[in-house]
């Protein structure tokens, strides 16, 4: 919207994301410090790092779901499409819808399979039954859950298996057309199966999407992301090509964690 | 161990003399009741419209006035109840502030509640209808006051058991917070809101000091809003101190309170039975 607020040079392609100095602190809690990343556009960028070294804070940070914390306080920016979204002039509403989330665990709403992927579009306005169901079964589709569920949209969606409720999470996102996805470990609450079903719809997904998982299975972040970024006690150590990180990383720190001797 | 073995004794003991205490009242209750409709039919006493001792015992004309005015306060408490408990919850300015106040409120005296409707809204009411300005009207107002705060931090609380997960995806979906809220907060806590709306319901039901200063306490069926009537528990404050102990007189007290009791416990069950299903 207005592209002369973008501060930095973007590398060569485009950042859909890109993050400047960004700090944040609960109250005197610091949980992230000066982090400096882009995220590729079309592309998925792991997160990685033991518990509590801020990724899942930097996630929510993106969509700006750290607001529910009346003691969050941010400095540095967040630039999307080249828009500071912390500024007064950002619509929430809108950001969120083109910045999506999916949660560590599978929260469908009580409610039928096709009104909770139909919540979003009505929210944001979409009254016609024709033009809902086509979203709900377009958006089921993408998800792979089409078939597992099309003769019974009706029933509650807590009658679904842990791993159907995520990929109908990830449908409900996908309804309100985002052009992020943000998934905090979305398969850390799933059987192995089910993960391998949400690891291969994710790398599907990427072609479409621009894609930030976080997630601390190490396997899973070199199996499914382009980018790597590794986060400890709230600052990003290293961030690059996948490949790199783990065959080749800079830091020693990263070494230590990718070859498991902490975390 | 042996300390352990002790504090289990003794607590049994203690529960054991509160379940006999509530059991003795209630059976005591009951024989009382049991003389009196030894005396009169219980036919007569349940669909008896007139209240006329000895010659009749008719409860119809509380079982009315208590019915009215409790409906009459729930009606005039709930839709401030519900604003004020959304409000509240929707992190709403001064909703801290507010809830304190809520808190305040349902502390008050009901006698000081009762002297303040003598004072102010009865006078009103009279002018404005060209009456006394006693009846049930006026005790439904006032029990409106007495019942909101409970409703409304019964809801509250009811409000706040539904999970954070549904609204965080229903923020990041875009959705405003007004919107999360009755889309989605709403009906997931609407089992609980019910209940707290029962729960008012035996409060008021039950309520009898401030009710007996402005019902105008006329044993009839209630005739209109602003014509004297009786509810249960005024009737019962009010007779009590006339009525020679051992009298049919007296034993129909008993009667009355006997039916106050059922009442009660159909309105505890029900939100009994309501809250179990809310699943949060």
């Amino acid at each position: 919207m207005f592209a002369s607020d973008v501060a930095v040079v973007p590398r060569e392609g485009e950042y859909k994301i890109k993050t400047v100095d960004l700090s944040l602190n609960y109250g005197a809690t610091t949980a992230l410090k000066r982090i400096n990343l882009g995220i590729g556009a079309g592309e998925i960028t792991a997160l990685i790092g033991p518990s509590g070294c801020g990724k899942s804070s930097f996630l929510r940070s993106l969509n700006r779901m750290n607001d529910l914390i009346p003691a969050a306080r941010f400095k540095g920016q967040i630039f999307f499409d080249g828009q500071d979204i912390n500024s007064p002039r950002t619509d929430v509403v809108e950001l969120r819808r083109r910045v999506g989330m999916v949660f560590q665990r599978p929260n469908p709403f009580p409610m039928s399979i096709f009104d909770n992927v139909a919540y979003g579009p009505r929210i944001h306005g979409m009254r016609s039954k024709q033009l809902l169901q086509s979203k709900v079964e377009e958006v089921l589709r993408a998800a792979a859950l089409w078939d597992e569920v099309k003769t019974k949209l009706r029933h509650s969606a807590l009658e679904l298996s842990g791993g159907q409720q995520q990929r109908l999470c990830i449908a409900r996102a996908l309804a309100v057309d985002p052009e992020v996805l943000l998934m905090d470990e979305p398969a850390s609450a799933l059987d192995p199966i089910s993960t391998a079903k949400v690891e291969e719809l994710c790398t599907k997904l990427a072609k479409r999407y621009t894609i930030v998982i976080v997630t601390h299975n190490l396997q899973q972040a070199a199996r499914i992301s382009v980018r790597t970024a590794f986060f400890l006690n709230g600052e990003l150590v290293e961030a690059g090509d996948t490949e790199g990180i783990f065959t080749n990383p800079q830091d020693k720190r990263t070494e230590d964690y990718i070859t498991g001797r902490f975390g | 161990m042996r300390a352990d073995r002790w504090a289990a004794r003794v607590f049994l003991a203690a529960a054991v003399l509160a379940v006999a205490v509530l059991g003795g009242g209630v059976f005591f209750l009951a024989e009382r009741a049991a003389v009196f409709f030894s005396q009169v039919p219980a036919a007569r006493f349940f669909l008896g419209e007139v209240w006329a001792p000895p010659a009749a015992y008719g409860l119809l004309p509380f079982l009315g006035g208590s019915l009215l005015v409790t409906f009459l306060a729930l009606g005039l408490a709930f839709f401030p109840g519900l604003a004020t408990a959304l409000y509240i919850t929707g992190g709403g300015k001064g909703g801290r502030l507010l809830r304190l106040g809520l808190e305040v409120l349902g502390g008050i005296p009901a006698v000081v509640l009762g002297w303040l409707a003598l004072g102010e809204i009865l006078p009103f009411l009279g002018s404005l209808t060209g009456t006394g300005g006693f009846g049930p009207g006026a005790a439904g107002i006032i029990l409106a006051v007495m019942v909101l705060p409970t409703f409304a931090l019964l809801a509250i609380r009811a409000l706040e058991k539904v999970p954070s997960v549904y609204r965080e995806a229903a923020l990041a979906l875009g959705a405003k917070p007004w919107t999360v809220l009755r889309g989605v907060v709403l009906p997931l806590a609407w089992e609980g809101i019910r209940s707290a709306l029962i729960l008012a319901a035996t409060r008021a039901l039950g309520e009898t000091m401030a009710v007996q200063v402005v019902v105008g306490n006329a044993p009839v069926v209630p005739a209109g809003l602003f014509v004297p009537a009786a509810t249960l528990t005024s009737w019962i404050a009010t007779e009590m101190g006339h009525a020679p102990y051992g009298t049919p007189a007296a034993d129909s007290l008993f009667a009355l309170g006997l039916v106050l009791l059922g009442l009660a416990l159909v309105g505890a069950h029900l939100a009994r039975g309501k809250e179990s299903g809310a699943g949060g």
